[in-house]
């Protein structure tokens, strides 16, 4: 009877030991999981962070529905700045001038306000995006930020426009800075797009080193099977290679065009069409990548 | 055969234990007969003793009574008080410990080989390559998945929100000044 007493107590000993150690190891199982999550996209980590903080979703979502709502008003506005400027042409009245200049300066207000959103957009896109040089991610940002101020400050001065002269001095304003406006805008959507395709590079390169191992280890593919994925893994690597090259000429004729400060609308269709070529490259990687993961 | 025997030393010694075999065991009766004093004083003297050194003693008396008589019968010589019977938790302690310590070990070396080998951390996981092999596998396909996120952000026809529709050439003109146009066109 005291043996069989001791040899239970010894048991619950041990049970109670082996419990202790195994709850004792759940938060090292967790650590791991979250240490294997973020190895898991090391490319994307590779580029250096900037210092200001990622926007969320929200944040970004909630700067989209600002833009389109002041698109929307600005469109309103526009018309209706329009319909009393048409009526002072052909009425040539004091009431007809003062509601022209009454429309004209709601118009300004939308205008300001809907440039305002959409370079508060971009740059909270800009923040988001990784695989962008530090230094030009910082100047971009530095631009929008500036126009972001003058157009505040243009919006200050609206209430002051109280005849034609002032109205159209206040028109001007912007008028006569529309190529800088769009030159920002443009060299930011670019910047943007460069970013996008370095990071899905980085990216394809992490993969495919990863892939390259997995072919190394892999025990269950055939003499044949392996040859013929090494093969595919260096023609990925002549693809990553061609898109890199590629890229980096975006980005010298980016840095270029920034220097100049003439980013158009047309040369941002000219920067499209020079990016599907790293775009294509990348694409035939996921597609070779996908082909060699079927066979391990 | 005696030349060898008295030359050397082992054979002297070996003589001597030829001699000491053969030497007659003395018979109890052979022994000097002791008289009822000097039982008395052996008594006597042995009962000093015993006040003095009752362990060793004891042991003695023990030791020759294991000799003399049966060595798995000791209460042949007296009755069960003089030997007392160890309580049965006694003797199940030096067990159950070292039970426990074995299988104590026997644990902390399983413990110390699963963290050696990395899957303490993950009981479900069997260390065998197949599952290694499956989980790699599946790591890959899911980078993957992101890989063509990324590619699909990359495209550059895939654009953010276009520049916005504004105006820059608004402008209010003088009316008069138009209607002077105007008219100036109409003749």
């Amino acid at each position: 009877m005291r043996l069989r007493t001791w040899l239970a107590v010894v048991f619950i000993a041990i049970f109670g030991l082996a419990v202790a150690f195994q709850s004792r190891s759940t938060p090292a199982f967790a650590q791991l999981d979250t240490l294997e999550f973020d190895v898991a996209t090391p490319g994307i980590e590779e580029t250096p962070a900037t210092s200001v903080p990622n926007a969320t979703p929200s944040e970004i979502e909630a700067a989209t529905n600002r833009y389109f709502a002041a698109v929307e008003a600005y469109r309103l506005e526009e018309n209706r700045y329009g319909l009393a400027r048409d009526q002072y042409y052909q009425l040539n009245t004091l009431a007809a001038l003062d509601e022209a200049i009454r429309r004209g300066r709601e118009v300004l207000r939308a205008r300001a306000e809907v440039l305002n959103a959409y370079f508060s957009y971009l740059r909270l896109i800009l923040q988001n995006t990784k695989g962008i040089d530090l230094t030009d991610k910082a100047a971009a940002d530095e631009e929008l930020q500036a126009w972001q101020t003058k157009l505040e400050g243009y919006v200050e001065e609206i209430p002051q426009v109280s005849d034609r002269v002032q109205l159209n001095t206040a028109f001007a304003k912007l008028n006569d800075e529309s190529r800088t406006v769009k030159s920002t805008a443009y060299g930011t959507l670019v910047l943007i797009k460069i970013g996008e395709i370095q990071t899905a590079a980085d990216t394809a390169r992490i993969l495919q080193e990863r892939t390259t191992e997995a072919v190394k280890n892999a025990t269950t593919l055939s003499a044949a099977q392996v040859e013929i994925s090494t093969r595919g893994l260096n023609e990925i690597s002549l693809l990553l290679q061609r898109a890199n090259n590629n890229t980096f000429t975006l980005l010298e004729d980016y840095r270029e065009q920034k220097t100049r400060g003439d980013f158009t609308e047309s040369g941002y269709r000219n920067f499209q069409s020079n990016a599907e070529f790293s775009y294509l490259e990348l694409r035939q990687v996921v597609d070779y990548l996908r082909e060699i993961q079927k066979t391990l | 055969m005696t030349t060898l025997f008295t030359s050397g030393a082992r054979d002297t010694s070996l003589n001597a234990l030829l001699a000491k075999d053969t030497s007659p065991v003395p018979e109890p009766k052979d022994m000097p007969a002791v008289t009822p004093e000097q039982e008395l004083e052996d008594a006597d003297e042995s009962a000093s003793d015993k006040s003095e050194k009752p362990a060793e003693v004891q042991q003695t008396f023990f030791a020759e009574d294991v000799i003399i008589d049966q060595p798995k019968m000791p209460r042949l010589s007296g009755s069960s008080d003089e030997i007392p019977q160890q309580p049965k938790w006694k003797r199940y302690t030096p067990l159950g410990a070292v039970l426990t310590l074995a299988l104590l070990s026997v644990l902390t070396a399983g413990i110390l080989l699963r963290q050696k080998n990395g899957t303490l951390n993950n009981p479900g996981a069997v260390p065998t390559p197949a599952p290694q092999a499956t989980t790699e596998l599946s790591v890959l396909q899911r980078e993957l998945v992101l890989l063509e996120k990324d590619v699909e952000a990359a495209d550059p026809l895939q654009a953010k929100l276009a520049f916005p529709p504004v105006n820059f050439e608004l402008i209010l003109e003088d009316a008069t000044v138009l209607q002077l146009q105007n008219n100036n066109r109409q003749r």
